[in-house]
């Protein structure tokens, strides 16, 4: 089940809040978000939903396991560790990566070994990394132990969260379980979040994604360079906002049941480095990444920090997908990541470089490495970036470039200025002035529900409606 | 304090409006149930019943009609002329909508089958000694700019462009009804419907009158006071409605234009009969046996396509029994042409309409050929379904025939 779509929003969600709202304890309700985060999961492919309670009981077992083995010595501990990394990461290996895995070796060991063809239960990568995230904390003393399986079954399968995330870590989540606040302000918070996301996923990312697919779908001798250009800018808008904007569905559904998430995007198309940009772009992933890898490598302080730095990212691609074209997106942000600190750590970090020259500089890597995440393969990657830089007998704009830009100007000014946080400035600008605060207050649940039903008839009417995470 | 009332207000509002919707749409719910339990897959199947749930229930949705109308407003303040996912797009200053073919697959393989169905009739009427003529009516192609055309990557111009080449090298009689009517300086408004893939009802017209004098010079008789009186506009009461083609299904009324369709009932006594897969169906005036208009529907604000004659059987025939000549047609075709081949039935006694997308016998075509005498075989395909037919019903008549060895 998709958030964007009339199932889960005219069938599913009246439903889960009426009967939340109305049950009277805190226990109840857990028990009932449970079930309807299993029903949600399992709307999708009924089949997963097995694997996923298989998950969540194995590794409830592996926290007493974990839990059990510091009355021991070292040894025990890390043996313990061991299991849940060798567990899950099987776990994972199997349903994501058996088969690219089998076919490298085909291809560099000349063998025939038969593919499984395994279909990846959706939001595996999610869900995965955040029960790892709970036996991790749980290892380093960070959180107790959590002995009812519900409980454990609710943080990892919580709805809103358990597809695309946010990686919720169990810190985060543990007393919200038992205790969280459920107001009308909550709850109108939530709101706003949840249909500004959903805008941002119906409107600008969906539409923005038929552009990349029909520019992607050509072949590299068919694209002029701006046509190219036009096809990597309307990807990187559509993974901006088809991420982001499901991020704050989860967050906004999140608070409407009483659960404040984590950020998971802070305006990274701002950003004035690449490692600015991972600072603001999935946040939950990242800081993941940094937490249960980076720094137990050595971080920056111990080891070589560049080769912990390519390992980081070479696993943070790989995440995204069983793909060598994944990888090397991730790499490409590693060494940019590696280039930068060298920078920084030479005598040019005194030059002051201006803003707009930073940020041109980041965007350019951001938006190549949008091309190789997007690219069917490798050599596709590299032919399109060629198209995109070099202009030996391609012509510079044509009619199709032409055509697509006038028929989606405005959609694309739109999306330039709600990618920056500029709604925001003006939002707390107007907070000084009393006579524009009344107005703004009041002018805004008429615009989310005017924008609520424009999003409803762009649902209604659509054919096209994929959630690209969801393929992690 | 203000917040706090911003807020209630809020929720409010969106809870109205959600169990608005939600409410409503337990209608939609029971029909959609009630649609896909028909069919016996889905009863078996999990997946595929939750995924038909779906799609059927957006078809269900209580107020769709209104919903898409917003959408199409909103398409319009964007000055967005595509429709979905390039399903539809608004082309030149005439604001004509045209269907794609994205998921038309076109190369040597698909090309050879289609343009090869075209001329496996060909000379199967050179075989049963029956003149045979091909009409290609105004089609999307002729609508587009060039851009559009590049964007769609279009491939009807290619297969019809190698049907008339194809033709044209055997000699065949060939009618290319946008040259035709664009020779007569007719404009696009007259030709085309903005909305729709069909062609004015004035197109048709042109159309048939066009093939009766091909007709004719095949050595088909036709009274001159009897074409006179059928090609007189004055001996119809011709009504108006507006039409609400294919794109206001996707885009609402708002978002182009609407049509006007002309319906055109004759005055004069006309008499004929109707007989489907050989079974008698109907006997009546030309509006009662001949009009049947699909999707008609009588209620305000709800789509109207009328077209006649489409039966979604592989075969058909009109008799008309107050016609002075003994004239025998066997039309292959499509709706783009269906208007045109009723109005000839006017002035021809026997009109046989063979679709083979309806076709399940492999040996129908030869039954329809031995059956009866033809004066004549017209072939006529508006876009591209017509052509990727699977059984054209040729065993034992002729191989598809092999025209070319590339795809340009």
């Amino acid at each position: 089940m998709v958030f964007s779509s009339t199932i889960f929003l005219f069938l599913f969600l009246p439903v889960v809040l009426i009967i939340y709202y109305l049950l009277p304890k805190i226990k109840y309700k857990n028990v009932f978000l449970l079930i309807a985060s299993l029903v949600f999961y399992g709307y999708g492919e009924h089949k997963f939903v097995f694997i996923m309670i298989l998950s969540i009981i194995i590794n409830y077992f592996l926290g007493f396991i974990v839990e059990y083995a510091k009355k021991y010595s070292l040894i025990y501990r890390r043996i313990s560790l061991l299991l849940v990394v060798l567990v899950n990461v099987a776990l994972l290996f199997y349903y994501k990566y058996y088969d690219f895995f089998i076919e490298n070796v085909n291809s560099v060991f000349g063998l025939e070994l038969p593919l499984k063809h395994i279909v990846l239960p959706i939001g595996i990568s999610f869900f995965t990394f955040q029960i790892m995230s709970y036996l991790f904390d749980l290892y380093l003393n960070k959180v107790k132990l959590q002995k009812n399986p519900l409980k454990l079954g609710l943080y990892i399968a919580l709805f809103p969260q358990l597809i695309a995330g946010p990686i919720v870590r169990y810190i985060d989540i543990a007393e919200q379980i038992d205790n969280r606040t459920l107001s009308v302000d909550y709850f109108a918070e939530g709101l706003k979040r949840f249909i500004i996301g959903l805008a941002k996923k119906v409107l600008i990312a969906d539409s923005f994604g038929i552009i990349a697919d029909y520019v992607f779908a050509l072949s590299p001798n068919d694209l002029s360079t701006m046509l190219a250009w036009g096809g990597a800018i309307a990807y990187t808008l559509q993974i901006y906002f088809d991420f982001s904007g499901y991020s704050d569905m989860a967050i906004g559904l999140g608070y409407m049941l009483g659960f404040k998430f984590i950020e998971n995007f802070n305006y990274p198309y701002i950003a004035k480095s690449v490692q600015d940009f991972w600072r603001r772009w999935h946040i939950s992933l990242s800081s993941w990444f940094r937490d249960y890898v980076y720094i137990p490598l050595g971080g920056n302080r111990t080891g070589n920090v560049y080769v912990n730095l390519l390992i980081v990212f070479f696993v943070t691609g790989l995440w995204h997908g069983a793909s060598w074209n994944f990888v090397l997106w991730g790499m490409w942000h590693g060494l940019f990541l590696i280039i930068e600190r060298l920078l920084k750590n030479s005598k040019l970090q005194n030059i002051k470089i201006p803003y707009i020259v930073t940020w041109f500089y980041t965007m350019i890597v951001v938006i190549i490495g949008w091309v190789m995440f997007r690219a069917s393969d490798m050599t596709y990657a590299w032919e399109y970036i060629k198209v995109m830089f070099v202009f030996n007998n391609i012509e510079l704009a044509d009619n199709i470039f032409i055509f697509l830009l006038n028929d989606n100007i405005y959609l694309l000014v739109l999306s330039l200025i709600a990618a920056t946080p500029v709604y925001k400035y003006f939002n707390r600008q107007s907070e000084h002035y009393k006579s524009l605060l009344y107005i703004s207050t009041f002018i805004k649940p008429i615009f989310l529900i005017t924008l609520f039903i424009l999003v409803t008839a762009y649902v209604v009417n659509s054919t096209y409606n994929p959630f690209l995470y969801f393929n992690f | 304090m203000i917040n706090r009332l911003a807020n209630y207000t809020l929720v409010i509002m969106f809870m109205s409006v959600l169990l608005f919707f939600s409410i409503s749409n337990i209608n939609s719910v029971k029909k959609t149930v009630k649609e896909i339990n028909k069919s016996i897959d889905t009863k078996t199947n999990i997946s595929l019943y939750l995924k038909q749930f779906e799609q059927i229930y957006k078809k269900n949705f209580y107020k769709r009609k209104e919903l898409i109308d917003i959408y199409g407003m909103a398409l319009l303040l964007q000055s967005k002329n595509t429709v979905l996912n390039f399903n539809m797009i608004k082309t030149n200053d005439f604001d004509f909508v045209v269907l794609n073919e994205k998921n038309i697959k076109l190369d040597n393989n698909s090309l050879n089958k289609m343009v090869g169905n075209v001329l496996s009739i060909y000379k199967i009427a050179q075989k049963y000694n029956i003149p045979f003529i091909y009409i290609q009516p105004p089609s999307a192609y002729h609508k587009v700019t060039p851009e559009v055309a590049a964007l769609l990557k279009m491939k009807q111009n290619v297969v019809f462009n190698t049907i008339k080449n194809e033709l044209y090298n055997r000699n065949a009689n060939y009618i290319d009804m946008y040259e035709v009517l664009n020779n007569q300086n007719i404009s696009h408004e007259n030709i085309f419907f903005r909305t729709d893939v069909h062609n004015t009802t004035f197109t048709e017209w042109e159309t048939a009158r066009e093939i009766i004098k091909y007709l004719e010079n095949i050595g088909l008789k036709y009274g001159k006071e009897e074409k006179e009186k059928i090609f007189n506009t004055l001996n119809y009461e011709i009504i108006k409605n507006d039409l609400y083609g294919n794109t206001i299904r996707s885009a609402g009324d708002y978002f182009t234009k609407k049509d006007t369709f002309e319906t055109f009932i004759p005055l004069y006594e006309t008499q004929m009969k109707l007989k489907i897969e050989n079974q008698e169906k109907r006997i009546g005036t030309f509006q009662q046996v001949v009009m049947n208009g699909y999707e008609k529907l009588q209620k305000k604000r709800l789509y109207y396509i009328t077209n006649y004659g489409q039966y979604g059987k592989s075969i058909y025939t009109y008799e008309n029994l107050s016609i002075n000549n003994e004239n025998s047609i066997l039309i292959i075709c499509d709706s783009l042409s269906m208007r045109t081949f009723s109005i000839l039935s006017l002035l021809n006694r026997k009109i046989t309409v063979y679709d083979p997308r309806f076709n399940k016998s492999e040996y129908a075509l030869k039954q329809i050929l031995e059956s009866s005498k033809y004066d004549a075989i017209l072939f006529s395909a508006g876009t591209l379904g017509i052509l990727q037919a699977k059984n054209y019903g040729l065993k034992d008549l002729y191989e598809n025939n092999k025209v070319i060895n590339k795809v340009n």
